[in-house]
């Protein structure tokens, strides 16, 4: 087997492969290649190269053979440089590099097996085609050469694209780009915006690419950065400084960047935006800018930037800052002559941009593609465009669109023309007439409408602002005069015409009206003639015949007179023209009755006629009936008479002011049998008196008389009313009419008001009474009334008001006082005078009969202690029974009796049963020496009573305590001494007091300035009379000598218990006091607890 | 206010028989021209502060004083008041009728102008053409005054601002300028009036 030559070449080469796998092959030769590398741009073939040292020799060549695989025979290539291009393989590749001397010898041989794995795939290096600058979009073009043809197929490539800018070379983007190569050449461009100014500073851009080969397994590296490439024409500092952007518009809320640019030995000073200072930016040193965030709508002039140099420089811009337009709004297109078509719209949100900046309009037309540049007034509200009418189409699609620097929108429509015709005003508008009720009326419209028919509103204005509105159709034309009249029309009226017209089809809109033309149809002769009434003289020699003016409706024309004539038997016996404004003439009938006939002429003619008869029937027994006031009129209301063919006429004479009245008059036809009468001069409260004529074949007859009121109200004054009589219970009272012209309606009576009042009250009404009385008095004819049952001696106050359907009128008052009721009065005077006469009597007579037992009971010669009740009347005292027992003869032994004399010159009158009237009674209101009254002591037994009064005080006199009988009829009260009376103590008892006691307590009282209270409470028992009765002095009385304050009445009958008088003295009753009027007997014996 | 109108035909038919004028006529003149001076200086003033109201900052400001500018064929008053008033009549009439010669050319580029950035602001176009016709006005009465007094006139005006301003900012500025030195030129020729109406006395 080994001696196959062929066998052993191939062991040999797969031996020294194997030795280049393993080895970096070196012979040891300083000659021998060593560190290959290579690298492909296209992957298809690649530049190896490799280091050799070659100092020694000059002229070494290199002789590289490869071998992409076994069975192919190496291919060997000559080589001066340390490089070589040989093609890529797939797999690995062999490669022997021999070093040659200049004469051919192999130095040294080196061989390298390259996986594919150590091959680098980098792309040539990109050229940029072109960079170019769009410096109002702050833009940035770049375009280059993908190279794509260098590689057979379709690949993925990147991009990097770096800007640059100052003149450091600091990054500003760093951009990846992808594309895909297609195996041929392509320009691929890219652009790239700033958000500076391009002119504030310098930009430079380089580019590099990637290659993405899926298949290849080497090494995929960036190729080289392109050459670097400057902005065009901004790589130079500017020759004059200048501030960038110029003129530029942004919208509103934009961030915009300002840079100003200055010359060399100048400096930035400051920037502003408008009034506000920003801080700079240096960019670099010719260049420094600023940066201001959401800017505002600046004004029409623009918002300026500036900044200022130093030394002295002023450079600036203009921002205008404002929005993109609105969507035009309200797009409505319609045509008025149909040869252009106007579209209006309104512009939306203002734009805050004007003039060269401000929006521009174009209107496109689908169907025919053409379109229009509007133009428009920006500071309008409603802007309009016109777009011609093409014949033959009736549809028409529009589309507006507005655009400004800023951005642009639109709005579409699509009409049909035919039914959007708006026509112009008409013009030339005349009226004219021939007629006292046509009018012609003539118009032009411009505009060609021969395709549609019109249709216009005749608009009638008359005098009376009354309007009426006629429509007429016509054809359409070009350009054309229309025509219409109008009929119907009142004669000698005054009328304003206007028209206006639209489409008659399609109604879209009416024309504006033409212009108002006045015009006044002719005269024509009165439609009817004048309402006419006739009235007789007294004597009846003479008529005077009223008519009443013609409406203006009537009339048809100006009344220049009326023609009176005077018919008898249709023979005119006089006749004769009254001129206006007369509108009533005398007729002198000479005793003949005749037909009176009235025409009214005015220049067009003459009226029908009017006919009255002037006979006048007699008429009897005429009544005169009421109206009824209706608040705005008067209702009449009379019988139907048969006899009456021709109707009734109400007259009636109407008075305004001062001025006579004013003969007026109403005609209602034969059925009439009511009616409400108005008339502007009729006023409320006012009375009107009418007469209701019957027309009957052969004259009118008087009917009825009526009087009423439109209004009723309350009577003007109160009635006139007097008191004719009084008596101590009555009064009379009188009143009279109220006039007609102040009762305001028929009168319905009167209500008479009485109540007791003085006439210094302060009550005003008698609403205010609360006691009144109140009499309706509906009985018209009554003029006086008797008011009964009043009080006598009493003041009245009486009151008296008229009242009609209108309400009550004012009140009249007066004041009247009862008389006194006199036999009341000596009733209430004979009546106890007679019972104390009779009382005095009997008692006389009792005690006359019975005088010797008196005088044995009660005063004894000699008493006997048994019998003598004034002793049991002691003892009951000395035990204390306040039992209601008087003079009890209770036995009772006496210890003894002893008699002294006493020291008093005056006898000291000891009366057991005396006791003082004061004490029951008022006390004396002076108060004074109230110690002089009686001090009675009772000295006789029993010892209680002597205990009670033998503890006086010190200082007091010694008190007797002695029993003095005496005799009633010659004792007396002596004066006693105040020092001599005992200070006792003021008890308060109820009930019955013996009168010994009283007088104690009673000194007491009075010694303590005794009030009634303290009056009621001591005393239970009343005397029998007031003691302001008793008070009087009694010339019989030694009392009233020495004191006020008692009062003995020894002369007069007196109860047993009590001393005094059961009939008051005479005097006393002589004079009474009359504090008050109102009381009375009368009073007294009625006993009103008003009185 | 008075409201003075000037017929230019009557001025420039009277600036050629202005050797017949008396002495009489020439004072007549020029005392019309000083009234219409002091017009011109009241309604200088107010258009100026008219103009800088729709400008916005900074022209609106008080204190607002941007470096001189040349206006194209616009004299600037650049002689000191003093040596104004040293110059002799004829110079300054000349020095005037040169300036009066271009404004209302410039005022009138003016107005439009501001139509295009205030379309709104329409008493300021009316001020602006008023002013210009104001100074026409007076150009013709100086003319008149002129040729009268047999001075030499000025050379032909170039009456606008020449193309349209390249910003709007430049705009504003060379407008405010143009208002400035209308202003400037009134006081000028009031002063420059009131000086030659002494010396021609009625």
């Amino acid at each position: 087997m080994w001696d196959n030559p062929s066998l052993r070449c191939l062991l040999a080469i797969a031996f020294l492969h194997l030795l280049g796998l393993i080895y970096s092959q070196e012979t040891g030769f300083p000659e021998a290649p060593e560190n290959l590398k290579c690298i492909t741009h296209d992957l298809n073939r690649m530049i190896c190269s490799w280091d050799a040292t070659s100092s020694a020799n000059l002229g070494l060549t290199y002789k590289i053979c490869y071998t992409n695989s076994e069975p192919f025979s190496p291919v060997c290539i000559e080589t001066e440089g340390k490089r070589a291009d040989i093609p890529v393989t797939i797999g690995s590749t062999n490669i022997q590099i021999t070093t040659l001397n200049a004469s051919g010898t192999p130095l040294a041989t080196e061989t390298f097996v390259l996986p594919e794995e150590n091959v680098s795939l980098i792309p040539l290096t990109p050229q940029i085609l072109n960079l170019s600058a769009d410096f109002s979009t702050y833009t940035l073009y770049l375009k280059w050469n993908d190279s794509g043809s260098v590689f057979q197929y379709e690949l993925d490539a990147s991009w990097q694209i770096q800007i640059l800018h100052k003149e450091t070379l600091e990054t500003v983007a760093l951009i990846n780009y992808d594309s895909k190569l297609t195996g041929k050449d392509s320009i691929l461009s890219w652009d790239w915006t700033s958000d500076i100014p391009l002119e504030c500073t310098s930009y430079y851009v380089k580019i590099r690419c990637y290659i993405n080969e899926p298949y290849f397994t080497g090494r995929k590296e960036w190729s080289e950065w392109s050459p670097i490439r400057t902005v065009p024409e901004k790589d130079t500092k500017p020759n004059s400084p200048m501030v960038f952007p110029q003129d530029k518009v942004v919208l509103v809320g934009s961030n915009v960047t300002f840079c100003c640019l200055y010359n060399e030995g100048e400096s930035i000073k400051f920037m502003k935006y408008g009034s506000k200072s920003y801080p700079l930016l240096r960019l670099n040193k010719w260049s420094s800018a600023i940066k201001v965030q959401n800017v505002s709508a600046s004004i029409s002039s623009g918002t300026n930037v500036w900044c200022l140099l130093e030394p002295d420089g002023l450079e600036g811009t203009v921002l205008f800052v404002g929005y993109a337009p609105d969507t035009p709004q309200n797009l409505s297109c319609e045509t008025h002559t149909f040869i252009n078509i106007t579209c209006s719209w309104k512009p939306g949100r203002a734009t805050e941009l004007y003039t060269q900046r401000q929006t521009k309009y174009i209107l496109f037309e689908r169907i025919s593609k053409e379109n229009v540049t509007c133009e428009v007034d920006e500071l309008k509200p409603e802007h309009h465009c016109n777009f011609s009418v093409h014949a033959n189409q009736k549809i028409y699609n529009f589309t507006l669109g507005a655009s400004n620097p800023l951005g642009q929108a639109e709005s579409s429509l699509l009409i049909d023309v035919t039914q959007r015709v708006h026509l112009e005003t008409p013009d030339k508008f005349t009226v004219s007439t021939n007629s006292s009720t046509n009018a012609h009326l003539s118009w032009y419209i411009p505009g060609n409408f021969i395709q549609i028919r019109l249709l216009c509103q005749i608009e009638i204005n008359n005098s009376n602002s009354e309007q009426q509105l006629q429509s007429v159709s016509m054809a359409g034309a070009e350009n054309s005069n229309y025509r219409a009249w109008v009929d119907a029309l009142h004669p000698y009226a005054t009328y304003t015409f206007r028209v206006r017209c639209s489409a008659s089809e399609h109604f879209w809109r009416w024309s504006e009206w033409s212009e108002g033309k006045k015009l006044t149809t002719l005269e024509a002769p009165p439609a009817r003639g004048p309402d006419i009434w006739r009235e007789r003289s007294p004597v009846g020699e003479t008529l005077t015949v009223f008519w009443k003016p013609l409406l203006l409706s009537e009339a048809n024309g100006i009344i220049l007179s009326h023609e009176v004539s005077c018919y008898s038997r249709e023979i005119m016996l006089k006749a004769h023209e009254v001129p206006v404004p007369l509108n009533s003439t005398e007729i002198k009938l000479g005793g003949n009755d005749c037909l009176i006939s009235v025409v009214a002429k005015n220049r067009a003619g003459s009226s029908p006629p009017s006919r009255i008869t002037s006979m006048d029937l007699p008429s009897d027994n005429v009544k005169t009936e009421l109206a009824i006031a209706t608040g705005n009129g008067i209702y009449i209301s009379w019988p139907s008479d048969p006899n009456v063919t021709c109707g009734y006429t109400l007259k009636c004479c109407i008075s305004s002011g001062s001025e006579p009245c004013k003969v007026d008059w109403e005609m209602f036809p034969s059925n009439a049998t009511d009616a409400v009468i108005k008339s502007a001069l009729f006023q409320p409260g006012v009375r009107y008196n009418f007469s209701l004529y019957g027309c009957k074949h052969s004259g009118y007859q008087l009917l009825q008389n009526i009087t009423g009121y439109m209004k009723e109200l309350p009577p003007k004054v109160a009635p006139n009313f007097t008191v004719e009589e009084t008596s101590s219970d009555s009064i009379l009272v009188k009143w009279e009419d109220i006039p007609v012209e102040d009762c305001q309606g028929f009168l319905k009576g009167y209500i008479l008001y009485f109540a007791k009042g003085e006439k210094s009250s302060s009550k005003t009404s008698f609403t205010d009474e609360e006691n009144k009385t109140e009499k309706n008095i509906t009985d018209l004819t009554k003029k006086s009334l008797r008011i009964l049952d009043l009080q006598g001696k009493t003041s009245y106050r009486l009151g008296l008001r008229a009242y009609t359907v209108g309400g009550i009128g004012p009140l009249k008052d007066l004041y009247v006082v009862t008389k006194e009721n006199s036999v009341g009065l000596i009733i209430a005077i004979l009546i106890p005078v007679a019972v104390a006469v009779v009382l005095g009597v009997v008692t006389s007579i009792l005690c006359y009969q019975k005088r010797e037992w008196i005088k044995e009971t009660f005063y004894p010669d000699i008493p006997n202690p048994e019998n003598s009740k004034a002793l049991q009347f002691q003892k009951n005292i000395c035990e204390g029974n306040t039992a209601l027992k008087t003079l009890e003869m209770n036995p009772c032994t006496p210890n003894c009796v002893e008699v002294v004399e006493t020291q008093s010159t005056v006898l000291k009158i000891e009366d057991t049963e005396i006791i003082s009237p004061v004490a029951d009674s008022e006390l004396p209101e002076d108060g004074s020496d109230p110690e002089t009254g009686s001090h009675v002591v009772v000295s006789y037994c029993p010892p209680i009573i002597e205990e009670e009064i033998s503890s006086p005080p010190i200082d007091e006199p010694v008190g007797s305590s002695q029993v003095i009988y005496i005799d009633i009829q010659s004792m007396y009260q002596p004066q006693v001494n105040p020092e001599e009376e005992p200070e006792i103590n003021f008890v308060t008892t109820a009930g019955y007091k013996p009168q010994m006691q009283l007088p104690i307590n009673a000194m007491k009282m009075e010694s303590h300035s005794p009030t009634e209270e303290d009056l009621d409470k001591t005393v239970g028992y009343r005397p029998q009379a007031n003691t302001n009765v008793w008070k009087l002095d009694s010339p019989d009385s030694p009392i009233s000598i020495q004191s006020n304050n008692e009062n003995g009445s020894f002369g007069s009958p007196c109860s047993i218990n009590s001393r005094q008088f059961l009939i008051p003295p005479k005097d006393y009753e002589d004079s009474p006091t009359h504090n008050n009027t109102g009381w009375s007997f009368t009073n007294f014996f009625q006993n009103k607890p008003n009185d | 206010m008075e409201v003075l109108t000037v017929d230019r035909a009557n001025l420039l038919s009277s600036t050629s028989s202005s050797s017949s004028l008396s002495q009489q006529e020439v004072a007549t003149k020029i005392k019309q021209t000083h009234r219409l001076t002091v017009l011109l200086k009241h309604c200088s003033e107010q258009l100026l502060a008219e103009y800088v109201r729709h400008q916005g900052e900074p022209f609106s400001s008080p204190d607002f004083q941007p470096p001189a500018m040349a206006v194209p064929g616009l004299p600037s008053p650049s002689v000191p008041p003093e040596a104004w008033l040293a110059l002799s009549d004829g110079k300054r009439l000349w020095h005037l009728a040169a300036a009066y010669a271009t404004l209302p050319g410039l005022l009138g580029s003016v107005r439009r102008q501001q139509a295009e950035l205030n379309p709104l602001a329409s008493e300021l176009h009316r001020q602006l053409e008023a002013a210009a016709r104001q100074c026409l006005g007076l150009a013709g009465n100086l003319e008149g005054i002129m040729g009268a007094l047999e001075l030499p006139g000025p050379p032909p005006p170039s009456s606008s601002l020449g193309g349209p301003p390249t910003s709007a900012f430049l705009a504003k500025l060379t407008g405010y300028h143009v208002c400035r030195l209308h202003r400037d030129w009134a006081m000028r020729s009031h002063e420059a009036l009131g000086l030659l109406r002494t010396k021609y006395p009625l």
